[in-house]
């Protein structure tokens, strides 16, 4: 596995999330670079790569936004980690793979994210929220990632020239 | 086909478990100690937002660069038509232009009489946007000045259509402005016309921010009606102009009378904005904009 390219395609995602995302709003809607780069991450590396892309994503946005650090963390590493769980599962080279998981990813994080926003005192009107914020951003997401992935996986070889050179730090055992 | 992984003991999941209950703790405990607005950024933040600067300079450089391009296309398309009119704009406001000057000389000569004080101007630093707001909860960019440039937290943040937002953290090279739309957003404000005082409040998700008065039930306010920024409590000076008053309503405690304010600036379009340099003696105290 060359980490390094990892870690450079993350850095990319990183720096076009905060600089050209913005530009890219649709009503009011941003893309998601960074969670269609940890999902795709998840689905051809496994958890551990879903996992620790996730926390490092996450941490440098928690950096970036400086405020409820350690909310994009929780939330990135968690969807890596899950995602990556169903990597050995699913056909890898069907673009209908990541169509469905940037859908599905991006309104659980939304709406966990919103969940954990409410302990600390947030009140959003639900519906409108759900109409005009998560499922458009779901849609939105669900077009990223297989964008983002379809680039990933056409790099797959390069990226994982050892199919067994995957981080077993957590599966030692 | 890859080896399917040995079965775990439980005393290995069992470790797992705790190690997973414990990062949600020590995550948890982070989110609540950052909740509230911060006066100072940490160590780790100072370093990663200096690491950071120069990619971040450098990337914002060149989206700026071609949406720059793409609106300047765009623009000479509109340029022919709009000149013509600008020019007859142009010269209407030399004559209010020098009306205006009369005026201004004539207050600050019955200023003098009264033994008033001359109203403080400010300074305004001028900073590019290197960092735009990338989540749908939150609402905020990152500008390329920071503490070595003389800006601090709670300074206000403008363009050429008004309020942007405020600093809400600094670190050596950058800061970032909470926009008036992120929903921890919060400013006095005033009418222009009535001079009702309120509170505007972002929103988030695009939305327009909203006004409230929670001082008058009878708040006389209107649609049209210009909000400017009150100055009273905070670093942020008065009759920064806001936006416009779009509706008024009552909340459903039908206690306090709100308005829906469509802003001057548009916020998902930011390159270049100001800080305005206000004195630290400026602050009467308040703990928040």
């Amino acid at each position: 596995m060359r980490y390094w390219a990892l870690l450079a395609i993350l850095g990319i995602a990183f720096l076009l999330q905060t600089t050209v995302a913005g530009f890219l709003t649709i009503r009011g809607v941003h893309p998601d670079l960074l969670l269609a780069t940890v999902v795709s991450f998840g689905l051809l590396f496994g958890p551990e790569v879903g996992l620790l892309g996730g926390g490092l994503a996450g941490f440098l946005l928690d950096v970036v936004y400086g405020r409820y650090m350690g909310l994009h963390i929780l939330i990135l590493a968690s969807l890596g980690l899950a995602v990556g769980m169903v990597e050995q599962r699913v056909f890898k080279d069907s673009l209908v793979l990541p169509l469905l998981a940037g859908l599905v990813t991006s309104l659980m994080t939304q709406i966990a994210t919103l969940t954990i926003l409410a302990f600390f005192g947030w009140r959003v009107p639900l519906v409108t929220t759900m109409k005009t914020l998560i499922f458009p951003g779901a849609l939105y997401s669900a077009m990223v990632t297989a964008l983002v992935y379809s680039q990933i996986h056409r790099r797959l070889r390069y990226l994982r020239p050892d199919p067994r050179g995957a981080i077993h730090f957590i599966r030692r055992r | 086909m890859l080896p399917t992984p040995p079965a775990r003991s439980p005393k290995n999941t069992l470790r797992w478990l705790l190690i997973a209950l414990l990062t949600l703790i020590v995550l948890f405990t982070l989110m609540a100690l950052t909740a509230r607005e911060r006066q100072n950024t940490t160590a780790v933040e100072n370093i990663l937002h200096t690491a950071l600067y120069p990619f971040q300079t450098a990337a914002g450089w060149m989206a700026n660069r071609m949406r720059t391009t793409t609106e300047a296309v765009q623009e000479l398309v509109r340029m022919r038509a709009e000149n013509a009119r600008l020019r007859t704009e142009v010269d209407e406001l030399r004559h209010v232009q020098t009306l205006n000057e009369v005026m201004v000389l004539e207050n600050r000569d019955l200023r003098a009489e009264l033994g008033l004080r001359q109203q403080a101007g400010y300074h305004l630093l001028a900073a590019e946007v290197i960092v735009r707001q990338s989540s749908n909860w939150f609402q905020s960019v990152v500008i390329n000045r920071g503490q070595r440039d003389g800006v601090r937290s709670k300074m206000a943040v403008i363009n050429s259509r008004g309020m942007v937002g405020y600093i809400e953290k600094v670190t050596y090279t950058t800061a970032t402005v909470r926009l008036l739309g992120d929903r921890d957003f919060q400013v006095p404000v005033r009418t222009d016309k009535s001079g009702e005082f309120g509170v505007l409040k972002g929103r988030g998700n695009d939305e327009d921010p909203v006004v409230e008065f929670p001082y008058n039930r009878d708040a006389q306010v209107e649609p049209g009606h210009v909000i400017v920024t009150s100055g009273l409590g905070t670093t942020i000076p008065g009759d920064l102009y806001i936006g416009t008053v779009t509706s008024v309503y009552m909340q459903d405690n039908n206690l306090v009378r709100s308005g829906t304010v469509k802003p001057g600036v548009d916020l998902n379009h930011l390159s270049f904005v100001q800080v305005v340099m206000t004195e630290p003696e400026v602050n009467q105290g308040a703990d928040s904009p």
